[in-house]
């Protein structure tokens, strides 16, 4: 495996991450978009009726309203069917429009056509890209549409022909507004989830780091047999306590077994036949393996490092708080010996991997953003001297090139 | 990625410059509209005075101020147009005035001028109602409570609007300091692994050996040469950068409070090479790009390390928790009294960890309360 494919690798764990992180968020908005269309059918109802509204009308939102539910249900309780297409938001999007448009168009007052800023905040609650560009030319052609086609329930309360410009002028504004407000949210959202992608995949490459190493300094080697030995006897005493039949043993004796295996080399570990719910079992009981670099020990490893550590979540760092080689009241030359450090240590061969050339470095800041990472003005001497740099490290501590 | 001061700068000079274009070209032109000769004395006076002090505010550097009073400002012309000749001008402008608010995007702010704007507009519109529906209108309450419920339902909207970006934004953060906490323990124990392995191959640890101290004085050097106005030895500030691994910088923060030394200590502290610090950390993280992950595709419980997410069945959860226990209990993963990671953790200390909040991050209640009622078995097969 080469150094490009680990980053290649990197990025497209984090980028999937991304995509189900952004999903989860969804099905929480489309939650609260739900909520909030369901606490307005009751005042709607009360309108229509005061209005006159017939019976068969009613019945047509009402039946709007349900499929927007039946659709936003299906999609909270199963998304799998939906795949990554945003289907429910943009039908829940369409019919918050139909809706709010059918009641201008059949109560034709001007006090109905604030409704459209209500259905435009509805909407802005997906804080998503696509949603707010629909929202945004929904609102503008709807509205516009009201004020040329049904101009007269502005007339009738005094504003002449000219004067409908102005409220085009206000629903431009409105609009415009709105869509920056959203842009901003939307950049930062977007940098929070890249940022909280990346430290979850550098958390899970550290753990397998650490639990490479700690395998290396071990001077004796793991026994996994030692743990299914036990882990069996474990389970005869917990049967017997219990009063049952030992369900355990069977699957420490197939988790013995695989283990073995994949020591040994072989595929089967790996390579599972039969049906989907067979692989899903076949897979869980992989994921089980006490074998250094399974998922298991990252776990284990994880949880004993939270001994003696009940105040974490009180401390920290928080994302407007990265680490950095560049802090706001570092001098230049902090900030040169900083740099100058990392660039060493980067240089330097570590049991786990083998020390990485400047050019190799420049190459992984060029793809990272680096505006709170490093001083500005020195990653550009960086790039422009990185051999002159690689050099120096190279002669001070005596090796060859290694790029 | 502009900070948070940069972009609510920008967000101020862009709602100034939208209020000087919109207040030229609209106030002039309703000056001949029918106000009070009070109102049309009073409020573009405020008005300009307000714009006036907003700007200033901005040019020192005020911020916050300014952002306060461009919302002063605005309040002020939608009054203004309030009591113009249509209502429904004042109406409008009082969205375009919640939607400045909210486009400041700060949940305190828009609670408190977004409820006082929509309260002024739900009595504005109380009490103008007659002229914000038409003459044949056969119920003007109805008409007005829709005006009312737009206004209140607009508002109550965006609240939740921001109540979300909230609990999005706080769950990301807490998720991301929990785990920088993870990565900061893991980067030590990395470090205490390296430096035992180096020392196993007779090589000294990172920070004690000279040609990485040198290889870091002839780079600091060259960049320095670039620098030629700064009054620091760059040599001497790479051989004090040193000096400071082998300290207890606690005790020179004590001896040489509010000097230079004090100073120089503590911002080199943060790029020691033998602490976790945002040196290692961002070490580590690079390292860790470079480095040959798992293969495969992602799966979605990649990053999760709850027992029961990660395993469905009940039986492989119990199994799963009995090698969790005896993991803990025989494996090295604490720190000594001489600082390797040669300590396992006593039966006692599980009990505890188990019990602690911190632990949910990876066992559920029900897994807890099994262990709790099984300790003992745990204990004796396990430990």
């Amino acid at each position: 495996m080469t150094i490009n494919h680990s980053v290649s690798m990197f990025k497209a764990h984090t980028e999937a991450h991304m995509k189900m992180l952004e999903m989860e968020q969804l099905k929480r908005k489309t939650l609260f978009v739900n909520v909030v269309l369901g606490l307005l059918i009751v005042p709607i109802g009360i309108a229509l009726y005061n209005y006159g509204t017939t019976v068969g009308a009613i019945l047509a939102y009402v039946f709007v309203f349900a499929t927007v539910f039946a659709v936003n249900g299906v999609f909270l309780q199963y998304p799998a069917v939906f795949g990554e297409s945003r289907l429910p938001m943009h039908v829940t999007i369409l019919a918050v429009y139909v809706v709010f448009m059918s009641l201008v168009v059949e109560l034709q007052s001007p006090g109905v056509f604030t409704l459209l800023f209500v259905a435009y905040a509805i909407v802005a609650l997906y804080q998503e890209r696509t949603a707010t560009v629909i929202n945004n030319v929904l609102v503008f052609l709807i509205g516009m549409l009201a004020i040329l086609q049904y101009g007269d329930m502005f007339r009738n309360i005094g504003v002449d022909r000219t004067q409908v410009i102005d409220i085009m002028v206000f629903l431009f504004i409105f609009a415009a507004l709105l869509s920056l407000t959203t842009s901003v949210l939307l950049k930062r959202k977007k940098h929070y989830l890249s940022q909280i992608a990346a430290i979850k995949e550098d958390e899970v490459r550290a753990l397998e780091i650490v639990t490479a190493l700690k395998d290396k300094y071990r001077r004796t080697p793991m026994k996994p047999e030692e743990y299914y030995d036990q882990v069996a006897e474990f389970s005869n005493a917990l049967a017997e306590k219990i009063g049952m039949k030992n369900v355990f043993s069977d699957r420490i004796i197939l988790m013995k077994y695989l283990d073995k295996q994949a020591k040994e080399g072989s595929d089967e570990a790996q390579e599972t036949r039969g049906d989907t719910a067979a692989r899903q079992a076949m897979n869980e009981v992989n994921e089980m393996l006490v074998a250094p670099q399974g998922k298991l020990q990252h776990i284990m490893y994880k949880a004993s490092q939270l001994a003696g550590n009940d105040t974490m979540m009180a401390s920290g760092e928080s994302l407007r708080q990265f680490p950095s080689l560049k802090h706001t009241f570092d001098r230049m030359y902090t900030r040169i010996i900083a740099l100058s450090a990392f660039l060493v240590v980067m240089y330097v061969d570590k049991p786990y991997l083998d020390g990485l050339s400047v050019k190799e470095v420049v190459g992984l800041l060029q793809q990272t953003d680096t505006s709170y990472l490093i001083d500005s003005d020195l990653l550009t001497l960086l790039k422009e001297n990185r051999d002159v740099v690689e050099q120096l490290i190279e002669l001070a501590l005596k090796r060859g090139d290694r790029s | 990625m502009l900070s948070y001061a940069d972009v609510l700068k920008l967000k101020v000079s862009l709602v100034l410059l939208f209020l000087f274009i919109f207040g030229v070209l609209t106030v002039p032109v309703t000056l001949f509209e029918e106000f009070s000769l009070e109102v049309l004395i009073f409020l573009p006076t405020a008005f300009t005075t307000l714009f006036l002090f907003s700007s200033v505010m901005l040019v020192v550097n005020k911020v916050r101020t300014a952002m306060h009073f461009s919302i002063y400002t605005f309040g002020v012309l939608t009054v203004y147009y309030a009591l113009g000749s249509n209502p429904l001008y004042g109406v409008f402008l009082m969205y375009v005035t919640l939607t400045i608010i909210i486009f400041y995007q700060d949940i305190y702010t828009y609670i408190v001028y977004g409820a006082a704007l929509t309260l002024y507009g739900l009595i504005y519109i109380h009490q103008n109602g007659a002229q914000l529906v038409a003459p044949d209108a056969t119920s003007v309450l109805t008409s007005n409570l829709v005006y009312q419920g737009a206004l209140m339902g607009f508002f109550l909207i965006f609240l939740i609007y921001f109540i979300l970006s909230e609990i999005i934004y706080e769950q990301i953060n807490h998720d991301y300091k929990q785990t920088q906490q993870s990565i900061k323990k893991i980067t030590l124990h990395v470090m205490t692994y390296t430096n035992e392995l180096r020392e196993r191959e007779n090589h000294t640890s990172l920070h004690n050996d000279e040609n990485l101290q040198k290889a870091v004085r002839d780079v600091s050097v060259f960049f320095a040469s670039f620098y030629p106005d700064e009054k620091v030895d760059m040599e001497e500030y790479v051989d004090f950068y040193f000096f400071l691994h082998h300290q207890d910088l606690q005790a020179i923060y004590r001896e040489h409070r509010q000097t230079e030394v004090e100073k120089y200590a503590r911002e080199l502290e943060k790029y020691l090479i033998n602490k976790p610090n945002d040196l290692m950390q961002i070490h580590m993280s690079m390292t860790a790009k470079f480095y040959q992950g798992a293969e495969g595709a992602y799966p979605n419980t990649r990053y999760e390390f709850k027992i029961d997410e990660n395993y469905r069945r009940k039986v492989n959860r119990i199994i799963m928790l009995a090698c969790l226990y005896r993991y803990l209990r025989v494996e090295n993963t604490q720190y000594d009294r001489w600082k390797r990671l040669e300590a396992s953790l006593s039966h006692d200390d599980i009990i505890n960890l188990i019990n602690s909040q911190v632990f949910r991050s990876i066992l559920s209640h029900e897994e807890v309360k099994f262990f709790l009622e099984n300790h003992q078995l745990f204990n004796e097969y396990l430990g």
